[in-house]
């Protein structure tokens, strides 16, 4: 099942004199097991677009379909448990909600709260800590004794351990060491091979470039281009035009004059090997 | 006081209590007056750590062999207090340094503390709130701004403060890469303007690479010390530690590898694509 957005809009705070469009008059469909990156500058709608995939906000006008729930202005609050547990909504520095006295614990939170019994919430629980990457003797420590990246891995891991369908991330490795955000990309991607939509909000165009497949731009809170990375980053003057980079590959690429592409180089690789090719020919 | 180096670090050691592993293990190093030094390091290699001993939160292991000298003080218990007026610290999260309900109150705060007269504050509050162009936003609530704002108003706390030192505890790194360039901006201002000394810790290549030195750290020990460009050519070492290496040099090697022969001269991403041109032309 696909994600459809059909004409939405949000508007903060309406009919008072803070009153503020956040979307406007939003359209796309979102295929299924995609890894999509949401860009646009700061303000540009990102965030608010962000929390209508799991109902935190609900349209004010227009429908969004999603993981097998229908919102619309009128969606309750009520039944809306089953939709949490599909769609995952991490926001910017998760490590900020950690809470429980031991790293296994507040991993195996959130799969108690959503239906696992106590014993099948520690065995995901420990499952997933292994597999983001942490030490198994930390499960008994707590996790506020834990370097910012692990504190990060430990969030990011109860999270993963209900296997929500589609996994929303806000900006998941900002304040990362290189090899740390490495990492954690990588732990996205297998997700998303391993038959899950991922769905990255980012200012990083190298992260666009290197791990999704498709890309919404937002701008003043409506959704200006949907396409695949290779098509947006083909557009220079179009990226120039809306202040957006470009990944550093196809930024080098547009130094090098005399030099042929076909189409702008959007990893480090696929750079090197053209310009071999046009010193060679 | 003028002496050259604004900070002398000697044989210093620090091992966090129950542990065993020293955070700082025997460094020594010197800074001097009015240059901007990054400090590079995967997380955990003791890059905060220095600076928590620099300015006396911390107490090296080695009190007798080790010395600490800030801007010619020997640093002690009679000395702490005037050595954290000379060093201003920009923390990472901007959420965690607000205490004043006001931009200006907050400004103010540092002031306060030092019993600074009131009709003094009026001056130089506003002043130091220009300085990092927040002047519109005097009479807002800190939690009402951006990141970059917050961080705009952290820095302008210390500037009100005129200390010598500057440090940036990863300060740009919870930001958006607009918020980092501006606040980046107006560091490098405020270095020229008041001759600060800047001492920037962070992960960021184009931010380290604006530096006059790199320390590189890693578990501890200061593996290398150098310049820009001499520190950041040495990619086979950085990947070693897990840092980032510049676009360009990763360019450069990957080139090396397909036996492109580039000369050794090549330093920086202008003389890497005039060489590509100058070769293609050539061919």
């Amino acid at each position: 099942m696909s994600i459809k957005f059909k004409q939405v809009s949000y508007i903060y705070a309406p009919d008072s004199p803070l009153e503020k469009k956040g979307l406007d008059n939003v359209n796309f469909e979102i295929q299924d097991g995609s890894f999509t990156a949401i860009i646009g500058h700061t303000g540009s709608g990102k965030s608010t677009l962000m929390q209508h995939f799991n109902a935190l906000l609900k349209p004010t006008s227009g429908q969004i379909e999603i993981a097998g729930t229908t919102i619309t202005p009128e969606t309750s609050n009520k039944n809306l448990k089953q939709l949490r547990r599909h769609v995952s909504l991490v926001f910017q520095f998760p490590e900020a909600q950690l809470f429980e006295s031991t790293v296994l614990n507040d991993i195996a939170f959130g799969p108690k709260n959503f239906g696992y019994s106590e014993e099948e919430a520690k065995k995901v629980a420990h499952n997933w800590l292994k597999k983001v990457g942490l030490p198994e003797d930390i499960a008994d420590k707590s996790p506020f004794e834990l370097s910012g990246g692990q504190m990060r891995r430990v969030a990011i891991a109860g999270v993963l351990a209900y296997e929500p369908e589609i996994l929303c991330l806000d900006e998941p490795a900002a304040g990362l060491d290189p090899h740390a955000r490495k990492q954690m990309m990588n732990l996205f991607l297998e997700y998303q091979k391993a038959g899950h939509t991922v769905i990255l909000v980012t200012h990083n165009m190298d992260d666009v470039a290197n791990y999704a497949d498709d890309v919404l731009v937002m701008e003043h809170g409506q959704m200006i281009k949907h396409d695949k990375p290779q098509v947006i980053f083909n557009d220079r003057s179009w990226l120039q035009q809306h202040y957006l980079d470009e990944p550093q590959a196809s930024l080098f690429a547009s130094k090098l004059t005399g030099f042929e592409f076909s189409t702008p180089p959007l990893t480090a690789e696929t750079l090197v090997q053209v310009i071999e090719k046009n010193l060679k020919e | 006081m003028a002496t050259e180096n604004i900070i002398k670090i000697k044989n210093v050691t620090f091992t966090y209590p129950d542990t065993k592993q020293p955070a700082i293990d025997n460094i020594s190093f010197n800074i001097k007056r009015g240059t901007w030094t990054a400090i590079i390091g995967h997380n955990g290699s003791g890059k905060s750590t220095i600076i928590r001993l620099i300015n006396g939160l911390l107490v090296p292991d080695n009190p007798e062999e080790a010395s600490i000298e800030v801007d010619g003080f020997e640093l002690n218990n009679d000395s702490v207090w005037d050595i954290r007026n000379k060093v201003g610290i920009v923390f990472q999260n901007p959420d965690n340094q607000f205490v004043g309900a006001t931009v200006a109150d907050d400004v103010a705060f540092g002031l306060e503390n030092r019993g600074v007269p009131r009709e003094e504050m009026l001056k130089i509050v506003p002043e130091a709130i220009n300085a990092v162009g927040m002047a519109d936003y005097t009479n807002s609530e800190p939690s009402s701004l951006s990141g970059g704002q917050k961080q705009r108003v952290a820095i302008a706390g210390i500037i009100a403060i005129k200390p010598k030192i500057i440090i940036l505890d990863e300060a740009t790194s919870m930001l958006d890469p607009e918020g980092r360039n501006k606040i980046l901006q107006i560091v490098h201002q405020m270095k020229k303007e008041y001759g600060l000394t800047v001492i920037s810790i962070t992960h960021d290549i184009d931010e380290a690479s604006l530096a006059d030195q790199v320390i590189v750290m890693n578990d501890g020990k200061l593996i290398d010390q150098g310049s820009s460009s001499e520190i950041f050519s040495q990619t086979t070492l950085l990947k070693k530690l897990g840092l980032d290496v510049p676009f360009f040099e990763q360019v450069k090697d990957m080139l090396l590898e397909r036996n492109i022969n580039i000369p050794k001269t090549v330093n920086s991403e202008k003389e890497l694509i005039n060489f590509l041109c100058q070769l293609n032309s050539n061919k």
